[in-house]
């Protein structure tokens, strides 16, 4: 578990824990005595309280997450890591601010989004992945349209499955800002739409929307769409 | 429910987020309309594609090991 400083050092952190254990050791054995897990709501609040130990599971439960949502739209990895960092140390700072009545995921991905926009704004660049030259077979009668039948790599399809990805990535960046994160936030991050909205500040509706135009894109994208009906998407 | 709603909602059945009313509606749609049933296929296939298609980024060696120190200098 991440350790803040050593038990017993300054500041007003209670001891922190013992023996680095990992999350979900900590809950199997929680249910097993009947130990009920801290909802990340609660966490927040003990952290805000001066209980460091609480960001340890909070790191714990989201930092992969985070790490892939910002890794999905920013290309160089330091910093990716950076921003990531940037993420949870104003978790760790403003959790005093935090509405203990709203969803601490979509707090958490709501700062992470601003971040991301921050960056981009200091780079001046948001296409980090964007493929210029046009995929390799616009029409979809190729390889990319069989690929949606069996994506799972084999051993000898190693180089096509990364090509497939590559050029996904490119495809995904091609989309507008605000449908990219509503596709990266569903598919990639798994929230239900409502999470998204909040996250969004924009009613349910326009998520859906978005949605709808985004996989609209792709699909005519990936050459599935053989009447061209997501020209108007 | 008609198709033009049936696009509108799609998602939401799609991902098991439709309320009990929605999804009777959206079912009983589908059974009778080949057309929207093929559509939920196709993007079927394309959500899964892009679920399997971009690998997970692996964490970096030693991030938890540089968030602490970054707390620890900025934070106190």
């Amino acid at each position: 578990m991440l350790r803040l400083a050593p038990a017993g050092t300054k500041g007003s952190f209670k001891k922190l824990s013992g023996m680095p254990m990992r999350e979900d050791s900590v809950v199997d054995a929680g249910r097993r005595i009947g130990v009920r897990r801290p909802t990340d709501e609660e966490l927040v609040g003990q952290l805000a309280a001066g209980d460091a130990s609480a960001f340890d599971t909070i790191f714990e439960r989201y930092h992969r997450q985070i790490f892939n949502f910002i890794a999905k739209q920013v290309q160089e990895r330091e910093s990716v890591e950076d921003l990531a960092q940037e993420v949870f140390l104003r978790v760790f700072k403003s959790a005093k601010n935090f509405d203990t009545s709203k969803k601490f995921s979509s707090w958490l991905y709501k700062i992470a989004l601003n971040e991301i926009k921050r960056h981009w704004k200091r780079t001046g660049a948001r296409q980090t992945f964007s493929l210029n030259t046009p995929l390799s077979d616009e029409s979809g009668d190729g390889d990319r349209a069989n690929f949606l039948e069996d994506s799972r790599p084999a051993p000898a399809a190693t180089a096509e499955s990364e090509l497939f990805s590559r050029d996904l990535r490119g495809l995904i960046d091609r989309l507008p800002e605000k449908q990219k994160t509503v596709v990266l936030l569903k598919v990639y991050q798994e929230l239900t739409f409502e999470e998204i909205a909040e996250i969004c500040g924009c009613p349910l509706s326009t998520v859906l929307s978005r949605m709808r135009y985004a996989v609209g894109k792709l699909r005519r994208w990936l050459g599935l769409d053989p009447e061209g009906h997501a020209d108007g998407l | 429910m008609d198709c033009r709603k049936i696009e509108r909602v799609i998602f939401r059945f799609i991902y098991g987020e439709s309320d009990a009313d929605e999804l009777r509606k959206i079912k009983a749609h589908l059974d009778r309309c080949g057309e929207c049933r093929r559509e939920r296929e196709i993007i079927e296939e394309i959500l899964e594609a892009l679920k399997n298609g971009l690998p997970e980024d692996p964490v970096p060696d030693g991030f938890r090991e540089r968030m602490l120190l970054r707390i620890r200098a900025e934070a106190g």
